[in-house]
């Protein structure tokens, strides 16, 4: 094998995949990328796997053939190597070592053969659809915040997919709140039961369509995920567990509505929550006629207060919540006018924005 | 087909001495038990050859009558249960069982008065049969010899261990004994070599007299580190000496317990001890305690096995939780006291080294000593008479950015910074997490947790329990309990897992500190965090004040897994390295 590259290609490529391979491997082959020559490009692919990155860069190939290398190794040789250089790699049978050459500089790595690098078998995909980058980009931040970390409950660890009527729906749940986001969709999709997306493949994934605004294609099988992103294919086992029956944790009668500016309740909670433990931060809230006094309470005799004005006319109301989990959502939602919905029993509260209509949100406040 | 037979006395005996007399050291324990309900001041104890060859105790007790000496071999037949009485009995033996077990597979030689006048008589007993009556002048008492244990049970001897061994065994048995009866003289011969001679205590306050049992048969040391504690709750009254958390072994063969008296051998009360240290020793490390248990006599049964090494409570939940208390409480009254052993371990390696005299002489040229890397405290201080009146003294210095030296009244301590600074915060986090009322996370989607009904029923009667934790649990079906709400600081932990280890020891102990545990865990990994570590510089003030708190931190001698949080050196010891004394 012999091609070569330019380093501006190489090094944006190779940047895609250093957080799927994993650092400690029992399986040595696992932290390196399979290159592969094609007629004027390569494909270098990444697995760990329950997930797979390929893309193909365009090279100038003057010897075809496949090898892996070490890729956290190459990363770094190829990040140092001077901007506008080109990269040219080199194959030597004889001594098992792959050369790299740019400019004054040459690199010898030893590599693998191709034969035990596992690459996942071809599947064949029932769903397809085109969907803009922006809108799948929409369903999985907007929601990925509220991903649970529980060994015994897989169908927490990562986002719930799925169609309603004509929407494509995300969830996500970690057993104290949940998160929707909904998306329009034209194409019908056939017999779509919903899938999990794991945790590590949503963070990927999130990375990936950032900056990109074309159209992307998604595939789904019973038991994977594939995107085409560009010139770049990831694709990534399911998370083989049924999701409960969310729609019926959400609420239909919270009457108690509270309407206040987004940043100004977040900035609020977040000063008056200062006091209290990092890890466990509570905050109350008393909420009357058009006012919200927030407050919370810390060790050693510590308390903050602030009061906050709120469109409210009902009953009053005192109601704790965890502040991470309010200040979570009110992060998402960013700006415009945020309601609260609230009941007089221990029902979850519903957040909700008018700048992000297709967007909900269930907190489970906290007893003290 | 093969007639059933009764079987004959001789062998009935044998088989039942295999249960009570399973090696010497059983023989030793039922015979001085027998001296000890005979009302003995002084008991002596003879043995060779680990007891295999011969064991002799003699006492200065009531003495066998003579009429009754016949009986006495005989199975089931006893003094000391008068009134048919199961249910209340204060002797340690009632069976009626050891004397014609140990008759069966031995040979004895019993010598017994029941009065000064010379009135003493004296017959054999081989295997079983017992021989003429001798007229054997002696003083009020009883001296039975037992020779060639086992000499008809021959299978049995073969498993006994070497002599070493079988002599350790009975000298712990003996040790047990005489710590539950400070008030008798004790002295234990091995092979014509003096063992234990400790002498009865006079004292009339029970503390004294335990204390002087103690120090004449384990040392001084040992009791330098143990903490009296004496505790009356309900009917029980729970008293002795345990340990200090610094202070701790590999096994626990120096758990002493004693229920009304009688050296028990019971998981239970070992548990609940582990239990009420839970929180200073690492899992695997055992305390050093001395525990006596006094309770109403109808209360316990002790007719649970012919070794008597077991009994059973009538409310054995109520009382591990009230001894767990008392022990803790105990413990609190400890303070800062760290275990003298690290002082002797100090002292051990500093001797070793000076052996060594070129590596003294480096050492003294060490930069340690030197000027510029001994960061020195203000040396003249006014406040330094005031300070050494503090338990913890005055800080002189800190040396590697990591402990500090302090001078107190009549030596120095060495303080492990970040241990004994994380105690205290530990301490402070647990303190303040208990007054806080535990906050609760009500849980959006419920968690179900499957069990087996028995487990289900238990856990449901533990219900008041666990929502004394914010646990809060429903049934959910036969075969299923729904989990509402969970304790805010454990909401990262695995709930089901939790369960499953709070039900486990729910069957296994009916308590469960499983949760209490979790959440000093996850306090204590705060409160590392939170503290200053090793390597950080400290000014005099801050150390002083770091001084004063430990002084009023309850448990502040060692860090959360038993470590010492620091080693005192008093002036005499250094004097003693220095040869000057």
């Amino acid at each position: 094998m012999d091609f070569s590259v330019s380093k501006k290609n190489l090094y944006s490529c190779l940047s895609h995949f250093q957080s799927v391979v994993e650092k400690r491997n029992t399986i040595p082959i696992l932290s390196n990328v399979r290159i592969k020559t094609f007629e004027s490009c390569i494909e270098i692919t990444a697995t760990d796997l329950a997930l797979e990155i390929s893309e193909k860069i365009d090279a100038k190939i003057n010897l075809s053939g496949e090898l892996t290398v070490p890729s956290q190794l190459l990363f770094d040789i190829v990040r140092k190597a001077p901007d506008n250089s080109e990269i040219d790699l080199r194959e030597e049978k004889d001594s098992g070592q792959v050369f790299i050459f740019f400019g004054d500089s040459k690199f010898s790595i030893g590599y693998l053969s191709t034969a035990d690098f596992p690459v996942m078998e071809n599947e064949d995909f029932d769903n397809k659809m085109l969907i803009n980058a922006k809108d799948l980009s929409y369903l999985i931040n907007n929601c990925k915040f509220s991903m649970g970390i529980d060994e015994s409950r897989q169908y927490l660890n990562g986002i719930y997919l799925h169609q309603t009527l004509d929407n494509l729906s995300s969830v996500a749940t970690d057993g104290h709140r949940l998160s929707r986001c909904q998306t329009k969709i034209t194409e019908k999709l056939n017999d779509f039961k919903g899938i999990i997306i794991p945790k590590k493949a949503v963070f990927e994934i999130s990375k990936l369509l950032e900056g990109f605004d074309k159209k992307v294609e998604l595939k789904i099988s019973k038991s994977k995920i594939q995107l085409s992103i560009d010139n770049l294919i990831i694709t990534s086992k399911l998370l083989n567990a049924s999701f409960p029956d969310y729609e019926s944790v959400i609420p239909k009668n919270n009457n108690l509505i509270m309407k206040t500016d987004c940043n100004a309740f977040s900035e609020t909670i977040d000063r008056v929550s200062t006091v209290s433990l990092e890890k466990f931060r509570t905050v109350k809230l008393d909420i009357s006629n058009d006012l919200c006094v927030v407050s919370s309470f810390g060790q050693e005799k510590s308390a903050g207060t602030e009061q906050i004005k709120v469109k409210y006319t009902g009953p009053n109301i005192n109601i704790n919540f965890n502040a991470k989990y309010i200040l979570d959502v009110l992060n998402v939602l960013k700006a415009g006018e945020v309601s609260l919905t609230f009941s007089e029993n221990t029902a979850p509260t519903i957040l909700k924005s008018e700048n992000s209509p297709n967007s909900l949100y269930l907190i489970m406040q906290m007893r003290s | 087909m093969n007639e059933i037979k009764e079987l004959p006395q001789e062998l009935i005996n044998k088989i039942s001495a295999g249960e009570v007399i399973e090696r010497p050291s059983s023989v030793v324990k039922e015979l001085v038990e027998n001296s000890i309900d005979a009302k003995s001041s002084i008991i002596d104890i003879y043995i060779r050859n680990g007891g295999k060859t011969e064991i002799r105790v003699s006492d200065n007790g009531v003495g066998i009558n003579s009429k009754d000496v016949k009986l006495a071999f005989k199975r089931h037949a006893t003094s000391k249960l008068s009134d048919h009485n199961l249910q209340k009995i204060s002797t340690l033996g009632f069976r009626g069982e050891a004397l014609s077990s140990i008759a069966s597979i031995s040979r004895m030689k019993i010598y017994t008065s029941i009065s000064d006048i010379a009135d003493g008589k004296s017959f054999e007993v081989n295997s079983g049969l017992i021989g003429e009556l001798k007229p054997s002048p002696r003083k009020i008492g009883t001296t039975i010899e037992v020779n060639e244990l086992f000499y008809t049970t021959p299978a049995r001897l073969k498993f006994l261990k070497t002599e070493n061994y079988e002599t350790l065994l009975i000298k712990q048995c003996i040790q047990k004994l005489a710590l539950s009866n400070p008030e008798i003289e004790f002295n234990f011969y091995s092979n014509e070599k003096k063992i234990i001679s400790s002498l009865a205590s006079n004292n009339p306050n029970s503390n004294k007299k335990l204390e002087h049992r103690i120090v004449s048969l384990f040392g001084s040391e040992f009791f330098k580190n143990l903490i009296w504690f004496n505790e009356k709750i309900d009917c029980y009254n729970f008293y002795g000496f345990i340990g200090l958390p610094t202070f701790h072994h590999s096994n626990s063969a120096k758990q002493f317990t004693f229920v009304n008296k009688r050296p028990i051998h019971d998981r239970y009360l070992y548990n609940s001890i582990k239990a009420a240290y839970k929180d200073f020793l690492s899992y695997d490390r055992f305390p050093q305690v001395v525990l006596f248990i006094n309770s109403p006599l109808e209360d316990v049964d002790i007719n649970v096995h012919p070794t008597k090494n077991e009994v059973r409570f009538k409310n054995m939940q109520n009382l591990r939780s009230l001894l767990v208390r008392s022990i803790k409480k105990g413990l609190e009254s400890a303070g800062h006291r760290s275990s003298t052993i690290n002082t002797f371990k100090t002292l051990d390696i500093i001797n070793k080294n000076k052996n060594n005299l070129n590596f003294m002489t480096k050492k003294v040229e060490d930069p340690l000593l030197s000027n510029n890397y001994f960061k020195e405290a203000n040396s003249k201080n006014s406040t330094e008479e005031i300070c050494q009146d503090y338990p913890l003294g005055l800080a002189k210095s800190q040396f590697h950015e990591t402990y500090i030296i302090s001078q107190t009244k009549n030596g120095i301590v060495i303080i492990d910074q970040h241990a004994a600074h994380e105690r205290i915060v530990y301490e402070k986090l647990k303190k303040n997490y208990n007054q806080n009322n535990l906050e609760t996370q009500i849980l959006l989607i419920p968690e179900i947790i499957e069990v087996i009904s028995e487990e289900l029923d238990i856990l449901l009667n533990h219900r008041d329990f666990l929502a004394r934790y914010s646990l809060l649990i429903e049934k959910f079906s036969n075969e299923s309990i729904i989990v509402r709400e969970v304790p805010l600081i454990l909401i990262n932990c695995n709930i089901s897992l939790l369960m499953k280890d709070i039900i486990s020891d729910l069957i296994e102990i009916g308590d469960s500190q499983i949760l209490e545990t979790n959440i000093n865990k996850i306090c204590s990994s705060m409160a590392c965090h939170g503290s200053i570590r090793a390597g950080r510089q400290m000014y005099q003030d801050e150390m002083n004040k770091l001084l004063r708190e430990m002084e009023s931190t309850p448990f502040s001698g060692q860090c959360n897994h038993g470590r010492p949080t620091y080693i005192e050196l008093n002036l005499n010891q250094i004097e003693s390295l220095f040869g000057r004394k």
